[in-house]
Protein backbone atom coordinates (compact mmCIF):
# COMPACT_ATOMS: atom_id res chain seq x y z
CA UNK A 1 0.00 0.00 0.00
CA UNK A 2 1.29 3.41 -0.86
CA UNK A 3 -0.06 6.64 0.18
CA UNK A 4 0.22 10.10 -1.55
CA UNK A 5 1.46 12.88 -5.44
CA UNK A 6 2.41 13.81 -8.91
CA UNK A 7 2.60 14.40 -12.45
CA UNK A 8 3.74 13.19 -16.04
CA UNK A 9 6.77 11.28 -17.83
CA UNK A 10 8.45 8.60 -18.75
CA UNK A 11 9.14 5.70 -16.59
CA UNK A 12 12.36 3.82 -16.60
CA UNK A 13 10.76 0.04 -16.73
CA UNK A 14 12.99 -2.82 -15.08
CA UNK A 15 11.37 -6.27 -16.02
CA UNK A 16 12.48 -9.65 -15.34
CA UNK A 17 13.66 -11.78 -12.95
CA UNK A 18 17.20 -10.84 -13.78
CA UNK A 19 16.83 -6.62 -13.16
CA UNK A 20 14.64 -7.87 -10.36
CA UNK A 21 17.72 -9.65 -8.31
CA UNK A 22 20.96 -8.79 -6.52
CA UNK A 23 21.52 -7.41 -2.93
CA UNK A 24 22.40 -4.12 -3.40
CA UNK A 25 23.59 -2.94 0.00
CA UNK A 26 27.61 -2.48 -0.45
CA UNK A 27 28.05 -1.32 -4.26
CA UNK A 28 29.52 1.93 -2.79
CA UNK A 29 28.27 5.32 -3.73
CA UNK A 30 29.55 6.64 -7.19
CA UNK A 31 32.48 9.47 -6.25
CA UNK A 32 30.77 12.25 -7.69
CA UNK A 33 26.99 11.29 -6.28
CA UNK A 34 26.42 13.42 -3.57
CA UNK A 35 24.81 12.12 -0.19
CA UNK A 36 21.26 12.97 -0.03
CA UNK A 37 19.13 14.24 3.36
CA UNK A 38 16.73 11.04 3.44
CA UNK A 39 13.77 10.37 5.62
CA UNK A 40 12.39 6.68 5.82
CA UNK A 41 9.02 5.46 6.44
CA UNK A 42 9.23 1.83 6.78
CA UNK A 43 8.41 -1.35 8.23
CA UNK A 44 9.23 -4.98 7.80
CA UNK A 45 12.30 -6.54 5.63
CA UNK A 46 11.83 -4.02 3.13
CA UNK A 47 12.12 -0.99 5.66
CA UNK A 48 15.35 -2.65 6.45
CA UNK A 49 16.71 -3.08 3.87
CA UNK A 50 16.61 0.19 2.37
CA UNK A 51 17.47 1.60 5.47
CA UNK A 52 21.03 -0.62 4.82
CA UNK A 53 20.87 0.80 1.40
CA UNK A 54 21.12 4.46 2.39
CA UNK A 55 23.38 3.85 5.04
CA UNK A 56 25.84 1.68 3.45
CA UNK A 57 25.69 4.08 0.40
CA UNK A 58 26.41 7.23 2.47
CA UNK A 59 23.34 9.15 2.42
CA UNK A 60 22.63 11.72 5.14
CA UNK A 61 19.71 9.54 7.27
CA UNK A 62 17.75 12.51 8.95
CA UNK A 63 15.41 10.03 10.64
CA UNK A 64 13.38 6.41 10.25
CA UNK A 65 9.81 7.04 11.21
CA UNK A 66 8.75 3.04 11.97
CA UNK A 67 5.92 1.40 14.45
CA UNK A 68 2.67 -0.25 13.59
CA UNK A 69 -0.17 1.32 13.68
CA UNK A 70 -1.15 3.02 17.37
CA UNK A 71 2.14 2.48 18.45
CA UNK A 72 3.53 5.68 20.62
CA UNK A 73 6.85 4.27 20.66
CA UNK A 74 9.00 3.15 17.84
CA UNK A 75 9.82 -0.40 18.11
CA UNK A 76 10.88 -3.55 16.02
CA UNK A 77 13.57 -4.44 14.21
CA UNK A 78 13.62 -1.59 12.24
CA UNK A 79 14.26 0.53 14.99
CA UNK A 80 16.82 -1.14 16.58
CA UNK A 81 18.66 -0.62 13.26
CA UNK A 82 18.12 2.50 12.79
CA UNK A 83 19.08 3.22 16.66
CA UNK A 84 22.58 1.26 16.38
CA UNK A 85 23.68 3.41 13.25
CA UNK A 86 22.83 6.40 15.57
CA UNK A 87 20.10 7.51 13.51
CA UNK A 88 16.71 9.69 14.57
CA UNK A 89 13.60 7.73 15.51
CA UNK A 90 10.48 8.69 15.31
CA UNK A 91 7.12 6.91 15.84
CA UNK A 92 5.59 6.56 12.27
CA UNK A 93 2.62 8.27 12.96
CA UNK A 94 3.96 11.41 12.77
CA UNK A 95 3.28 11.53 9.01
CA UNK A 96 0.00 11.80 9.96
CA UNK A 97 0.89 15.43 11.72
CA UNK A 98 0.98 18.49 9.37
CA UNK A 99 3.52 20.40 11.47
CA UNK A 100 6.09 17.61 10.52
CA UNK A 101 6.31 19.14 7.17
CA UNK A 102 8.02 22.59 8.91
CA UNK A 103 10.55 20.01 10.65
CA UNK A 104 11.17 18.25 7.29
CA UNK A 105 11.66 21.77 5.71
CA UNK A 106 14.17 23.14 8.14
CA UNK A 107 15.87 20.08 8.10
CA UNK A 108 17.01 20.44 4.61
CA UNK A 109 14.78 17.00 4.11
CA UNK A 110 14.98 16.20 -0.22
CA UNK A 111 13.73 12.43 0.12
CA UNK A 112 10.84 11.10 1.74
CA UNK A 113 10.79 6.83 1.41
CA UNK A 114 7.79 5.62 2.26
CA UNK A 115 8.83 1.82 2.41
CA UNK A 116 5.94 -0.81 3.70
CA UNK A 117 4.71 1.95 6.02
CA UNK A 118 0.86 1.48 6.93
CA UNK A 119 0.47 5.44 7.67
CA UNK A 120 -1.65 7.49 5.07
CA UNK A 121 0.76 10.15 4.73
CA UNK A 122 -0.57 13.84 5.34
CA UNK A 123 -0.85 15.86 2.17
CA UNK A 124 1.67 18.68 3.98
CA UNK A 125 4.26 16.65 4.75
CA UNK A 126 4.35 14.66 1.19
CA UNK A 127 4.98 17.80 -0.23
CA UNK A 128 7.83 19.13 2.15
CA UNK A 129 11.12 17.10 0.59
CA UNK A 130 12.61 19.47 -1.53
CA UNK A 131 12.83 16.50 -4.35
CA UNK A 132 10.07 14.41 -3.77
CA UNK A 133 8.13 11.62 -1.78
CA UNK A 134 8.33 7.98 -3.02
CA UNK A 135 6.13 4.53 -2.27
CA UNK A 136 7.76 1.36 -2.65
CA UNK A 137 4.76 -0.88 -3.54
CA UNK A 138 4.80 -4.69 -3.08
CA UNK A 139 2.81 -5.12 -6.66
CA UNK A 140 2.23 -3.82 -10.14
CA UNK A 141 0.82 -0.77 -10.57
CA UNK A 142 -2.50 -0.05 -10.93
CA UNK A 143 -3.52 -3.63 -10.53
CA UNK A 144 -2.70 -4.72 -7.26
CA UNK A 145 -3.14 -1.20 -5.32
CA UNK A 146 -3.70 -1.62 -1.60
CA UNK A 147 -2.62 -4.24 1.07
CA UNK A 148 -1.43 -8.06 0.82
CA UNK A 149 -1.04 -7.35 -3.06
CA UNK A 150 1.89 -10.67 -3.51
CA UNK A 151 -1.20 -13.01 -1.51
CA UNK A 152 -3.85 -11.43 -3.75
CA UNK A 153 -1.63 -12.14 -6.86
CA UNK A 154 -0.93 -15.74 -5.90
CA UNK A 155 -4.91 -16.26 -5.14
CA UNK A 156 -5.33 -14.82 -8.54
CA UNK A 157 -3.40 -17.32 -10.01
CA UNK A 158 -0.91 -14.59 -11.86
CA UNK A 159 2.47 -15.99 -13.20
CA UNK A 160 4.09 -12.07 -12.80
CA UNK A 161 4.41 -10.09 -10.20
CA UNK A 162 6.07 -6.86 -9.36
CA UNK A 163 7.30 -3.87 -7.37
CA UNK A 164 6.43 -0.29 -8.01
CA UNK A 165 8.14 2.94 -6.75
CA UNK A 166 6.22 5.73 -7.68
CA UNK A 167 5.78 9.65 -6.59
CA UNK A 168 3.41 9.84 -4.10
CA UNK A 169 -0.04 11.90 -4.21
CA UNK A 170 -3.16 12.16 -2.10
CA UNK A 171 -4.48 8.77 -3.25
CA UNK A 172 -3.57 5.60 -2.21
CA UNK A 173 -0.95 3.90 -4.58
CA UNK A 174 -2.06 6.12 -7.44
CA UNK A 175 0.96 8.67 -8.15
CA UNK A 176 3.31 8.60 -11.13
CA UNK A 177 5.75 5.10 -11.51
CA UNK A 178 9.18 6.25 -11.16
CA UNK A 179 10.23 2.63 -11.59
CA UNK A 180 9.22 -0.66 -11.29
CA UNK A 181 10.55 -4.19 -11.98
CA UNK A 182 8.68 -7.53 -12.40
CA UNK A 183 9.67 -11.01 -11.38
CA UNK A 184 7.61 -14.38 -11.79
CA UNK A 185 5.35 -16.28 -9.08
CA UNK A 186 6.45 -19.47 -9.53
CA UNK A 187 3.98 -22.71 -8.53
CA UNK A 188 5.60 -22.75 -5.21
CA UNK A 189 5.65 -19.73 -4.17
CA UNK A 190 4.18 -18.78 -1.33
CA UNK A 191 2.92 -15.05 -0.19
CA UNK A 192 5.88 -14.84 2.09
CA UNK A 193 8.82 -16.00 -0.65
CA UNK A 194 6.94 -14.11 -2.96
CA UNK A 195 7.08 -10.67 -0.64
CA UNK A 196 10.70 -11.49 -0.03
CA UNK A 197 11.05 -11.94 -3.87
CA UNK A 198 9.38 -8.01 -3.97
CA UNK A 199 12.19 -6.94 -1.71
CA UNK A 200 14.76 -8.16 -3.67
CA UNK A 201 13.62 -6.24 -6.43
CA UNK A 202 12.69 -3.31 -5.06
CA UNK A 203 16.57 -2.41 -3.87
CA UNK A 204 17.94 -2.12 -7.30
CA UNK A 205 14.96 0.53 -8.03
CA UNK A 206 15.46 2.71 -4.74
CA UNK A 207 19.33 2.62 -6.02
CA UNK A 208 18.31 3.72 -9.06
CA UNK A 209 16.13 6.94 -7.44
CA UNK A 210 18.68 7.57 -5.10
CA UNK A 211 21.95 8.43 -8.26
CA UNK A 212 18.83 9.95 -10.35
CA UNK A 213 18.06 11.77 -7.03
CA UNK A 214 21.22 12.95 -6.77
CA UNK A 215 22.63 13.17 -10.58
CA UNK A 216 19.49 14.92 -11.69
CA UNK A 217 16.35 15.00 -9.64
CA UNK A 218 14.39 16.42 -12.95
CA UNK A 219 15.83 12.91 -14.63
CA UNK A 220 13.36 11.09 -12.22
CA UNK A 221 10.64 9.29 -13.94
CA UNK A 222 7.90 10.35 -13.89
CA UNK A 223 4.64 7.59 -16.19
CA UNK A 224 1.32 8.33 -15.38
CA UNK A 225 -0.33 4.86 -14.43
CA UNK A 226 -1.66 2.76 -17.12
CA UNK A 227 -5.61 3.65 -17.78
CA UNK A 228 -6.89 0.12 -16.99
CA UNK A 229 -9.44 -0.73 -14.39
CA UNK A 230 -7.22 -0.47 -11.18
CA UNK A 231 -7.79 -2.75 -7.92
CA UNK A 232 -7.66 -1.55 -4.87
CA UNK A 233 -7.21 -4.75 -2.31
CA UNK A 234 -8.09 -3.83 1.71
CA UNK A 235 -7.17 -5.60 4.62
CA UNK A 236 -9.93 -8.22 4.92
CA UNK A 237 -9.18 -12.01 3.88
CA UNK A 238 -11.21 -13.66 0.64
CA UNK A 239 -13.99 -15.64 2.01
CA UNK A 240 -13.61 -14.18 5.48
CA UNK A 241 -10.72 -16.31 6.02
CA UNK A 242 -12.27 -19.80 5.11
CA UNK A 243 -11.69 -22.51 2.81
CA UNK A 244 -14.31 -22.61 0.61
CA UNK A 245 -14.21 -26.62 -0.35
CA UNK A 246 -16.78 -25.81 -3.38
CA UNK A 247 -14.01 -24.20 -5.34
CA UNK A 248 -12.16 -25.63 -7.97
CA UNK A 249 -9.31 -27.28 -6.34
CA UNK A 250 -6.52 -25.39 -7.72
CA UNK A 251 -7.90 -22.67 -6.19
CA UNK A 252 -8.03 -23.56 -2.83
CA UNK A 253 -4.52 -24.56 -2.81
CA UNK A 254 -3.58 -21.06 -4.03
CA UNK A 255 -5.61 -19.53 -0.85
CA UNK A 256 -3.76 -21.41 1.39
CA UNK A 257 -0.07 -20.61 -0.54
CA UNK A 258 -1.91 -17.21 -0.23
CA UNK A 259 -1.98 -17.10 3.65
CA UNK A 260 1.29 -18.77 3.66
CA UNK A 261 4.13 -16.81 6.06
CA UNK A 262 5.30 -19.97 7.20
CA UNK A 263 6.29 -19.33 10.41
CA UNK A 264 5.40 -16.11 10.95
CA UNK A 265 2.06 -14.15 11.06
CA UNK A 266 0.39 -13.89 8.52
CA UNK A 267 -2.04 -10.93 7.55
CA UNK A 268 -4.94 -13.27 6.46
CA UNK A 269 -4.27 -15.82 9.04
CA UNK A 270 -4.07 -19.02 8.22
CA UNK A 271 -7.40 -20.14 5.99
CA UNK A 272 -9.76 -21.99 8.18
CA UNK A 273 -12.39 -25.16 8.18
CA UNK A 274 -14.63 -26.73 10.22
CA UNK A 275 -14.63 -30.46 11.34
CA UNK A 276 -18.32 -31.05 13.24
CA UNK A 277 -16.70 -33.24 15.40
CA UNK A 278 -13.23 -31.19 16.26
CA UNK A 279 -14.39 -27.60 15.46
CA UNK A 280 -12.13 -25.10 13.93
CA UNK A 281 -9.27 -26.31 11.58
CA UNK A 282 -6.15 -23.95 10.01
CA UNK A 283 -5.71 -25.45 7.02
CA UNK A 284 -1.81 -25.06 6.54
CA UNK A 285 -0.39 -27.05 3.40
CA UNK A 286 -1.79 -28.49 0.26
CA UNK A 287 -1.36 -30.18 -3.32
CA UNK A 288 -3.58 -30.67 -6.14
CA UNK A 289 -3.94 -34.67 -7.30
CA UNK A 290 -5.60 -33.66 -10.85
CA UNK A 291 -7.74 -36.66 -9.93
CA UNK A 292 -11.69 -35.79 -10.17
CA UNK A 293 -13.88 -36.29 -7.37
CA UNK A 294 -17.40 -37.39 -7.41
CA UNK A 295 -18.20 -36.88 -3.81
CA UNK A 296 -19.80 -33.82 -2.41
CA UNK A 297 -17.15 -30.96 -1.96
CA UNK A 298 -15.83 -31.19 1.53
CA UNK A 299 -16.12 -35.07 1.62
CA UNK A 300 -13.25 -36.67 3.48
CA UNK A 301 -11.52 -39.59 1.13
CA UNK A 302 -9.22 -41.18 3.27
CA UNK A 303 -5.35 -41.00 3.68
CA UNK A 304 -3.07 -40.67 0.90
CA UNK A 305 0.70 -40.14 0.27
CA UNK A 306 1.50 -38.19 3.42
CA UNK A 307 -2.05 -36.33 3.08
CA UNK A 308 -5.90 -36.85 3.45
CA UNK A 309 -7.97 -36.42 0.88
CA UNK A 310 -10.57 -34.13 0.82
CA UNK A 311 -12.94 -33.41 -2.27
CA UNK A 312 -13.09 -29.58 -3.55
CA UNK A 313 -15.39 -28.51 -6.52
CA UNK A 314 -13.95 -30.29 -9.01
CA UNK A 315 -11.08 -32.43 -8.13
CA UNK A 316 -9.58 -34.08 -4.69
CA UNK A 317 -7.26 -31.87 -2.81
CA UNK A 318 -4.36 -33.70 -0.61
CA UNK A 319 -4.25 -31.65 3.06
CA UNK A 320 -0.72 -32.55 4.28
CA UNK A 321 -0.66 -30.11 7.25
CA UNK A 322 -3.02 -28.60 9.67
CA UNK A 323 -3.23 -26.64 12.77
CA UNK A 324 -5.51 -27.27 15.50
CA UNK A 325 -6.18 -24.46 18.38
CA UNK A 326 -3.14 -22.63 17.06
CA UNK A 327 -0.52 -25.53 17.20
CA UNK A 328 0.56 -28.21 14.31
CA UNK A 329 -1.86 -31.49 14.61
CA UNK A 330 -1.31 -34.64 12.78
CA UNK A 331 -4.25 -35.39 10.65
CA UNK A 332 -6.03 -37.99 12.53
CA UNK A 333 -8.88 -36.01 13.46
CA UNK A 334 -9.56 -35.46 9.93
CA UNK A 335 -9.44 -39.32 9.29
CA UNK A 336 -12.01 -39.38 12.08
CA UNK A 337 -14.54 -37.37 10.24
CA UNK A 338 -16.61 -37.74 6.90
CA UNK A 339 -16.81 -34.54 5.70
CA UNK A 340 -16.02 -30.81 6.78
CA UNK A 341 -18.96 -28.48 6.80
CA UNK A 342 -19.63 -26.42 4.10
CA UNK A 343 -20.07 -23.06 5.21
CA UNK B 1 33.80 -31.27 6.22
CA UNK B 2 36.11 -28.98 7.20
CA UNK B 3 34.56 -26.53 4.25
CA UNK B 4 30.90 -27.23 6.18
CA UNK B 5 32.56 -25.79 9.61
CA UNK B 6 33.97 -23.18 7.41
CA UNK B 7 31.02 -22.16 6.32
CA UNK B 8 29.46 -22.46 9.62
CA UNK B 9 31.65 -19.54 11.06
CA UNK B 10 31.37 -17.64 8.53
CA UNK B 11 27.45 -17.40 8.90
CA UNK B 12 27.99 -17.03 12.41
CA UNK B 13 30.21 -13.86 11.38
CA UNK B 14 27.32 -12.47 9.47
CA UNK B 15 25.09 -12.74 12.48
CA UNK B 16 27.88 -10.56 14.27
CA UNK B 17 28.41 -8.30 11.55
CA UNK B 18 24.84 -7.90 10.21
CA UNK B 19 22.48 -8.26 13.48
CA UNK B 20 24.79 -7.64 16.54
CA UNK B 21 23.86 -11.30 17.44
CA UNK B 22 26.18 -13.95 18.56
CA UNK B 23 24.98 -17.50 18.29
CA UNK B 24 25.74 -19.15 21.38
CA UNK B 25 25.96 -22.49 19.63
CA UNK B 26 25.32 -24.44 16.82
CA UNK B 27 22.48 -26.03 18.81
CA UNK B 28 20.50 -23.02 19.07
CA UNK B 29 17.41 -22.81 17.36
CA UNK B 30 17.57 -19.99 15.69
CA UNK B 31 13.30 -19.82 14.92
CA UNK B 32 12.03 -20.79 18.57
CA UNK B 33 14.54 -18.06 19.82
CA UNK B 34 13.45 -15.41 17.71
CA UNK B 35 16.92 -14.37 16.55
CA UNK B 36 15.43 -15.06 13.22
CA UNK B 37 12.27 -13.06 12.36
CA UNK B 38 9.93 -12.73 9.47
CA UNK B 39 13.16 -9.48 8.70
CA UNK B 40 16.32 -11.44 9.19
CA UNK B 41 15.08 -13.95 7.17
CA UNK B 42 14.82 -11.74 4.22
CA UNK B 43 17.70 -10.14 4.87
CA UNK B 44 20.08 -13.14 5.99
CA UNK B 45 19.64 -14.91 2.21
CA UNK B 46 20.48 -11.49 1.18
CA UNK B 47 23.27 -11.57 2.31
CA UNK B 48 24.33 -14.80 1.52
CA UNK B 49 23.58 -14.70 -1.73
CA UNK B 50 25.65 -11.54 -1.78
CA UNK B 51 28.63 -13.06 0.58
CA UNK B 52 28.74 -16.49 -1.55
CA UNK B 53 28.11 -15.93 -5.14
CA UNK B 54 24.70 -17.86 -4.90
CA UNK B 55 21.71 -18.06 -6.20
CA UNK B 56 18.81 -19.14 -3.34
CA UNK B 57 15.76 -18.71 -4.84
CA UNK B 58 12.99 -17.81 -2.09
CA UNK B 59 10.26 -20.58 -2.88
CA UNK B 60 12.94 -23.15 -3.07
CA UNK B 61 14.13 -22.89 0.61
CA UNK B 62 12.24 -24.78 3.44
CA UNK B 63 12.03 -22.63 6.73
CA UNK B 64 13.56 -25.55 8.49
CA UNK B 65 16.87 -24.79 6.28
CA UNK B 66 17.08 -21.55 8.96
CA UNK B 67 16.43 -23.32 12.09
CA UNK B 68 19.99 -24.17 12.85
CA UNK B 69 23.44 -22.27 11.65
CA UNK B 70 24.81 -26.33 10.70
CA UNK B 71 21.21 -26.49 8.92
CA UNK B 72 22.18 -23.10 7.34
CA UNK B 73 25.22 -24.41 6.72
CA UNK B 74 24.21 -27.56 4.47
CA UNK B 75 21.60 -25.75 2.69
CA UNK B 76 23.85 -22.88 1.49
CA UNK B 77 26.55 -26.00 0.95
CA UNK B 78 23.92 -27.96 -1.42
CA UNK B 79 24.03 -25.11 -3.83
CA UNK B 80 27.97 -24.45 -3.39
CA UNK B 81 29.27 -27.65 -3.75
CA UNK B 82 32.74 -26.12 -3.80
CA UNK B 83 32.11 -24.54 0.03
CA UNK B 84 30.73 -27.85 1.33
Amino acid sequence: MHRAAGEGGVASVASGQDQARGSSTTRPRPASARPLRVVLAGEEAAGAQTLRLLHETGQQVVGVLTGGPGAERSSGPLASLAEGWGYRVWPARRVREPAFADELRSEGVELLLNVHSLYVVKREVLAAPRIGSFNVHPGPLPEYAGLNAPSWAILHGERVHGVTVHWMDAGIDTGEIAYEARFEISPQDTAFTLSAKGVRAAMPLLRQLLEAAAAEPPAIPRQKQRAVPGRYFGREAPNGGRVDWAAPAAQVERFVRAADYWLFASPWGAPRATLPSVGEIEIVKVTCTGETAAEAPGTIGGSDAGGVRVACGDEWLLVQSVRIDGKPSDLLPLLGARAFELR
Amino acid sequence: MERLEKLQREITTIFVERFDTRIASHDVDLLETGLVDSVKIVELVLELEQRFGVSLPFEELEIEDFRTIPRLAERIARTTPALG
